[in-house]
């Protein structure tokens, strides 16, 4: 069939610039579409996640994955309050998370904690998004390997509340006062539970955050073909 | 749909599934896959009414989205699918669109030196015998025949874009192949075994 190609191809015409127009009518379906409510089928937002997803190759990718984790004659985790009203969470086992949880709420904070093995992440949305953690990112963007355009990536990504409420420091540090009233702080942590076998740079584990209004659903545990990836070794801005 | 094509991280299934939340992504999916549908839509109607053509396809893939099936991540299947159904109100535009070109190329003057002239010639005698060939496939056998050729479907990925059983699919294009194959006479550029 393929010798049959180039004379099919002589007949086609190429895209012309006024093409424009029609995504044009596209956007204004679209936008009423938006005016009217929400999508024509709620029940499909178990796949909302897939751009979640994707976001948490990219953060992987670019390194966003955090190397960590020793010994284990230590208590699961430690808490602290640090002077300047952050507070560390050093996970030393991933087990019981729900006293991290219980812990966290002593200190102010609603958490709402999920321990994976890394592979895994929580396929729904597990509730609605803050506003202000609500952040907009065309899919082009995302698939854009033009550095420019990853580093705005990563300014819309650390423009996040949660971003500035959850970072990777020491750990994971907690600043609460970016995170306001009525919020929960949903974290998904996975954990790499091979061996290091020291001949090449893993991830050991990572984790996800964003800042939920109202009830948090159950993590319904799906694949994350994306985790182990070790990306091209660029930090992202700032960090 | 080219073998060993990397997928990116976000598929089409992914945008479709986006967009029953936000409506807005749904327009990303117009970005990557216009200007394919364009050029198919183009092949078949010519440039005239192609562009309109790709403004209904897209909005009524929009009005269906909640429909997609996810396990095909690549929508391209289903955009030509829909597509393909708006062409066939268009059939008579169509058949007349091969005549005239196939007039076209079977008056085609070449001129240079005798071997290029030779292969131009060649070149012009097989359009017209396929142009000729075109317009003699029924309908089904066409849409069989330009979905797999022109865009490299699997029977599968035509099958879900017709929404016909992928035996008719193999049937219609083993036909729509072996009438291509007679109009082409000699020249025979769809022998599968073919070595070059």
């Amino acid at each position: 069939m393929d010798e049959l190609k180039p004379l099919l191809a002589e007949l086609e015409h190429r895209p012309p610039p006024t093409l424009a127009r029609q995504r044009l009518r596209l956007d204004e379906a679209v936008a009423r579409a938006g005016r009217a409510g929400r999508g024509p089928a709620r029940w499909f937002g178990g796949r909302r996640l897939a751009v979640g997803g994707a976001l948490a190759g990219l953060a992987a990718a670019a390194g966003f994955a955090v190397p960590a984790l020793v010994g284990t004659d230590t208590p699961a985790y430690a808490l602290t309050k640090n002077p300047d009203g952050s507070i560390n969470l050093q996970i030393h086992e991933f087990r019981d998370p729900d006293q991290v949880e219980r812990d966290l709420a002593k200190l102010g904070v609603r958490a709402d904690i999920t321990y994976l093995p890394l592979g895994k992440r929580c396929g729904n949305s597990r509730g609605r998004l803050a506003p202000e953690d609500d952040v907009k990112i065309p899919l082009e963007m995302l698939n854009s390997k033009d550095p420019k355009v990853r580093e705005e990536v990563w300014k819309r990504l650390d423009s996040r509340a949660s971003a500035r409420a959850v970072r990777a420091k020491n750990g994971i540090t907690i600043y609460p006062e970016h995170i306001k009233p009525g919020r929960t702080v949903v974290l998904e942590v996975m954990e790499n539970s091979a061996e290091p076998d020291g001949d090449r740079p893993r991830v050991l584990w990572q984790f996800g955050s964003r800042l939920v209004v109202g009830p948090v659903a159950p993590c319904q545990v799906v694949d994350d073909p994306t985790a182990h990836e070790i990306g091209d070794a660029t930090p992202p801005p700032g960090s | 749909m080219v073998a060993g094509e990397t997928l990116p991280a976000v598929d089409d299934a992914d945008i479709i599934a986006e967009s029953l939340e936000h409506p807005e992504r749904f327009s990303a999916l117009f970005d990557r896959h216009a200007g394919t549908i364009y050029r198919y839509v183009s092949l078949r109607l010519g440039p005239e009414i192609a562009e309109d053509l790709v403004g209904d396809t897209f909005l009524i893939a929009f009005r269906r989205r909640g429909s997609y099936d996810a396990d095909f991540r690549d929508a391209r299947p289903w955009l030509l699918g829909i597509a393909t159904r708006l062409i066939t109100r268009h059939r008579r535009r169509e058949v007349g669109r091969y005549r005239a070109l196939e007039r076209r190329a079977a008056d085609a003057q070449v001129e240079g030196p005798e071997e290029t002239i030779t292969r131009n010639l060649a070149a012009a005698s097989s359009r017209a015998a396929l142009l000729r060939a075109l317009s003699r496939l029924s309908r089904g056998d066409r849409d069989v025949l330009l979905l797999v050729a022109w865009s490299d479907m699997t029977y599968e990925q035509a099958a879900h874009a017709l929404g016909i059983p992928v035996g008719t699919v193999k049937s219609r294009l083993n036909r729509a192949r072996r009438k291509v194959r007679e109009a082409l006479g000699g020249i025979n550029p769809l022998q599968e075994d073919s070595d070059g």
